[in-house]
């Protein structure tokens, strides 16, 4: 069945169509929110997220897009929603923290590591992840999509709805600004 | 190896940690775990909307309006008491003056 008969039949509320969507993209939707978050518990929430705005928004594609540039920009969107939160989490914890003793800070892990990543890049990915948290938002999504997923400049830019040109100059950003952090981190903790 | 050109390779071999990576999945019962969260989300409508009703926020924002709402009413019925009375009072002038011009001269004399 085509991806398109899959969207007309979900539409209907077809159950067996909806299990085959989520089964076809359920790691294209992960690992997105995963190089975004950096946890596995909160992409794992991410991706249910994504998915229940599928079921519940199908009948809002219009089909102008692909089903899987769709569910990116989603993915996107929840992931960067998920760490805005968490950010604001922190500051209210942090603010609670300066009243009173017991409060304790939000958990956030300074070490990540991605499932996909070889043993031997292990502790450069660790340390490349690190300094992705420091990125702009579109840098880090840019770079996101082009190295975790490896998708073209091309179809980028349809998920951030912008020019193919832009996406060039933001990777190029992107790259620059990753350099100059791994070199800080280097040159702080030499070998 | 010079201090630049080290951390210039570090940084390197760091950009170059992705290269070949995999994609990371969910684990197996994905699904499953999904139709349980789409239960929960169905079940919980009335949680969801008690919860926001029980917001401090929401309670204060409408203890307030309810304030606001009987101030209104209440200087409302002021005045629209003050016009009654008004009224009251234009009605018994009228009263008064109609009884005034009513002589029991004019009444003994009708006009035939």
């Amino acid at each position: 069945m085509n991806e398109w008969n899959l969207i007309e039949q979900l539409k209907q509320g077809n159950e067996a169509a909806f299990r085959t969507i989520v089964d076809n993209t359920q790691a294209l939707v992960y690992n997105t929110a995963i190089g975004i978050v950096q946890n596995a518990e909160d992409a794992e929430d991410v991706a249910q997220e994504v998915f229940l705005q599928l079921y519940e928004s199908i009948n809002t594609f219009k089909g102008e897009s692909k089903l899987s540039t769709w569910l990116y920009r989603i993915a996107v969107s929840k992931a960067m929603d998920h760490l805005r939160k968490k950010k604001r989490k922190k500051r209210f914890a942090f603010i609670q923290s300066l009243f009173g003793p017991n409060e304790e800070l939000v958990y956030d892990p300074p070490d990540f590591d991605h499932p996909g990543v070889s043993l031997d890049n292990k502790e450069k990915a660790r340390v490349l992840f690190l300094a992705t948290t420091k990125l702009p938002e579109n840098q880090r999504i840019a770079f996101t999509l082009n190295r975790l997923e490896g998708l073209s400049y091309q179809e980028i830019s349809e998920i951030m709805e912008t020019t193919v040109a832009s996406v060039e100059s933001l990777l190029h950003r992107a790259r620059k600004n990753l350099r100059k952090s791994l070199e800080d981190y280097y040159s702080e903790n030499k070998e | 190896m010079d201090n630049k050109s080290y951390l210039e390779n570090k940084a390197q071999e760091a950009l170059n940690s992705l290269d070949g990576i995999q994609r990371a999945d969910p684990g197996p019962f994905f699904y499953t775990r999904l139709k349980a969260r789409m239960e929960r989300s169905k079940r919980s409508v009335w949680e969801n909307i008690s919860g926001i009703i029980s917001k401090p926020a929401i309670t204060v924002f409408g203890l307030l309006l309810i304030v606001l709402l009987n101030t209104v009413a209440a200087l409302n019925n002021e005045a629209a008491y003050n016009s009654t009375l008004t009224n009251q009072g234009e009605m018994a002038f009228v009263d008064e003056y109609a009884q005034v011009n009513s002589f029991f001269y004019d009444i003994e004399n009708v006009q035939p």
